[in-house]
């Protein structure tokens, strides 16, 4: 496994907003982790006080996150930027409820 | 009564009504007792292993019982989905790893280390859908728990002996793996009356007893168990005299079931010449055509929240509109009332985002909730429109507490109408409108509701637990869940009365027009249409056919001068039981009297 890329430096951050009807529910939170698992980094999701790690679909439920809800992706690896930049666009894309 | 040594009696709600004798299948809740052990020097990499095998065979059950969902099941290929992730969840998995490694303790200490803390991240979750599917991280890890310890499958879809479930509580989940051909009863903790096993239990005509507190820790595997779904007694290991009692029992239950199925195609016609129309409360299109072999006239009540369960995204219109076109063909001119979305209360759609209540009974709901979300609503309108025009089809709004809410969503419904008229999509211009009459306010004011609808639907379910208060989930409240109460019978009768005024049906669609000692009292009250669950249809049609209107009328008028439920119960029981001996035949071997 890779020990380079940004180990060492401030992880990459980014705003993301809840913005599906339904808010970060089971099949939402899979998809999530089933995104973060493809890419070789560490994400976490910050909301307030609270810290999902955003490979485990339990953790992410337990944010408590329904729409209109902000949060911050904190991102460290080698794939940190593609990863933050997939996990926007599904966060964008409204897990793919359309609504 | 019974000298018996062994013999044990317990009640609670007759949720389904029959007799099972079988032996009992206790479906642990939670392991027993999860064993502590200190792993020896070395021994950690080979209880991982034993850990990751247990995982893996989990796996492969819950992906065999995906693949066996039958037809019509396929919505809960996400139950098992969602159980799927949860087993393969870092929070549970990895967890459970590095506390092995960690601390040199077994799998079974450590998985159940990592519950508890799973626990503590559900635990703060407002949305009160979300924390309460802690019970399927429960489910998954008592699955592995089970790998571990080595024991057998207690899958019931496994199950080749006929026997009785017994178990805290059921959920959805577990009841769809069930194979119904071997389960001859259900018995729970939990639950009551229009509880999720007492639904399951009534459609599959199984006998079932639910709410009865401690039966899971009362009955071993292996003990006889008698389930009195029609009174709500369960007997455990009873004596040999007991147990004849109750197979005689049961053999007239089979009799008097069969005779009256022969004959529920027949119309409800009282002695003197009345007619009564009886029909079904389904749940889904694919009921339609089991109810019209138990002998139903009409779909007295289309439950549509099955299509918001179970799913995370909503229904849209054209999908609705195959459902109710299918349930308005299969009726094949029959009248098929469909009920608007009625979520809220103590159903919960996962599709449908509710903000957490304290009172969710009493809070955004049925039509409230509709006439808000106003896309979902339309939706709904438009999909029972254009069905319309492919049977039989009728609208009933849930919940009315008043004229203004009925004129808001007439208005909604004409909105409707006139953009499918204007885009010549074809529907029933005449669409009839009904409303669920089960808020007390409702009730008072019904005369004025009369006015603006064409017919009205007595819901029993809510409006008791409205008018007296109760929760009719709260076990502990349960038996004060009272249909003869006189107030209740005061409130059909003022609303029977303002129907009549308006020249307006009124139709009951409750659990209280299935039951046997309530129709009597309804027939006589006036009521025009019953609605009930399909198996309860033959009896239903005939009680009606036992005799003269009249001597319904005379009973009812007698019995609303009673001041208690128990007087009012009494009182019907000793007049059927003189008069129509047959009538309580189910019940009148053991002489019981009053349950």
């Amino acid at each position: 496994m890779s020990e380079a890329g940004n180990i060492g430096e401030a992880p990459l951050e980014r705003q993301l907003s809840v913005v599906n009807a339904l808010g970060l529910h089971a099949r939402a939170a899979a998809k999530i982790a089933e995104l973060v698992g493809r890419y070789d980094c560490q994400i976490s999701l910050v909301k307030d006080d609270c810290e999902a790690e955003a490979d485990s679909v339990l953790s992410i439920l337990g944010l408590d996150a329904p729409q209109g809800t902000k949060l911050v992706a904190r991102c460290a690896g080698p794939q940190a930027g593609e990863a933050l930049e997939a996990l926007d666009g599904l966060f964008r894309d409204k897990f793919g409820e359309g609504k | 009564m019974s000298s018996g040594q062994g013999e044990k009696i317990l009640h609670g709600v007759g949720a389904s009504p029959g007799i099972a004798i079988a032996r009992a299948m206790p479906l642990a809740h939670h392991p027993v007792q999860v064993p502590f052990r200190n792993l020896a020097e070395g021994g950690v990499e080979a209880e991982v292993e034993r850990f990751r095998r247990a995982l893996a065979a989990t796996e492969v059950e819950l992906a065999q019982a995906k693949q066996d969902l039958g037809e019509g099941l396929t919505e809960y290929g996400y139950i098992i989905e969602a159980h799927l992730s949860i087993l393969k969840d870092k929070l549970i998995s990895r967890r459970v790893l590095d506390i092995i490694r960690e601390r040199a303790i077994n799998a079974e200490w450590a998985l159940s280390l990592a519950v508890t803390e799973a626990r503590g991240v559900f635990q703060d979750i407002k949305d009160e859908y979300i924390r309460s599917r802690f019970v399927d991280v429960e489910y998954v890890t008592d699955q592995v728990q089970r790998h571990l310890s080595g024991r057998g499958l207690v899958d019931l879809s496994q199950i080749r002996e006929k026997v009785i479930v017994v178990a805290h509580d059921l959920s959805p989940a577990q009841t769809t793996r069930m194979d119904m051909d071997w389960i001859l009863g259900f018995v729970t903790d939990m639950g009551g009356p229009t509880s999720h096993t007492a639904i399951v239990a009534q459609a599959k005509a199984i006998p079932a007893v639910v709410g009865l507190e401690n039966v899971s820790l009362a009955v071993r595997e292996g003990d006889l168990v008698v389930v009195d779904g029609s009174t709500g007694a369960v007997v455990i290991n009873p004596d040999e005299e007991t147990l004849h009692a109750y197979r005689e029992k049961q053999e007239a239950y089979e009799l008097y079931a069969q005779e009256i199925l022969a004959e529920a195609h027949l119309p409800a016609t009282t002695a003197d010449g009345h007619s009564l129309a009886v029909g079904a409360n389904i749940e889904l299109a694919e009921e339609a055509s089991s109810v019209l072999r138990y002998g139903a006239e009409y779909i007295g009540l289309y439950r549509t929240e099955f299509l918001y369960i179970s799913r995370t995204t909503l229904p849209d219109e054209d999908e609705l509109y195959e459902d109710f076109k299918s349930t308005a063909s299969q009726m094949a001119g029959r009248p098929v009332n469909i009920r608007t979305l009625d979520i809220g209360g103590d159903k919960f759609a996962s599709s449908v985002v509710l903000a957490p209540e304290i009172n969710p009974a009493l809070g955004l709901r049925a039509i409230r909730y509709c006439l808000k979300e106003r896309n979902l609503f339309r939706a709904q309108l438009r999909s029972i429109l254009r069905a319309s025009a492919h049977g039989k089809v009728r609208v009933l709004f849930p919940m009315i507490s008043g004229v203004g809410e009925l004129l808001q969503a007439k208005a909604m419904l004409d909105e409707a109408k006139n953009d499918l008229h204007a885009k010549k999509v074809e529907f029933d211009s005449d669409l009839q409108v009904g409303i669920m009459v089960e808020v007390p306010s409702a009730v008072a004011v019904a005369d004025l509701l009369a006015q603006h609808v064409d017919f009205m639907s007595i819901g029993t379910n809510d409006l008791i637990q409205y008018a007296l208060a109760i929760d009719r989930v709260n076990e502990h409240v349960a038996h004060l869940y009272q249909p003869l109460h006189p107030a209740v019978l005061r409130m059909i009768s003022q609303v029977v009365r303002a129907g009549r005024g308006a020249g307006v049906k009124v139709a009951m669609c409750g659990e209280m027009a299935g039951d046997q000692r309530a129709v009597p009292l309804l027939i006589g009250l006036g009521l025009d249409e019953l609605s009930v669950n399909a198996q309860s249809i033959p009896r239903v049609k005939q009680i009606v056919r036992l005799t003269d209107r009249q001597v319904w009328r005379e009973l009812a008028a007698e019995a609303l001068r009673f001041p208690t439920a128990s007087q009012v119960q009494a009182f019907i029981d000793r007049k059927l039981a003189q008069h129509f001996p047959g009538l309580t035949l189910p019940r009148a071997n053991r002489g019981r009297g009053v349950v």
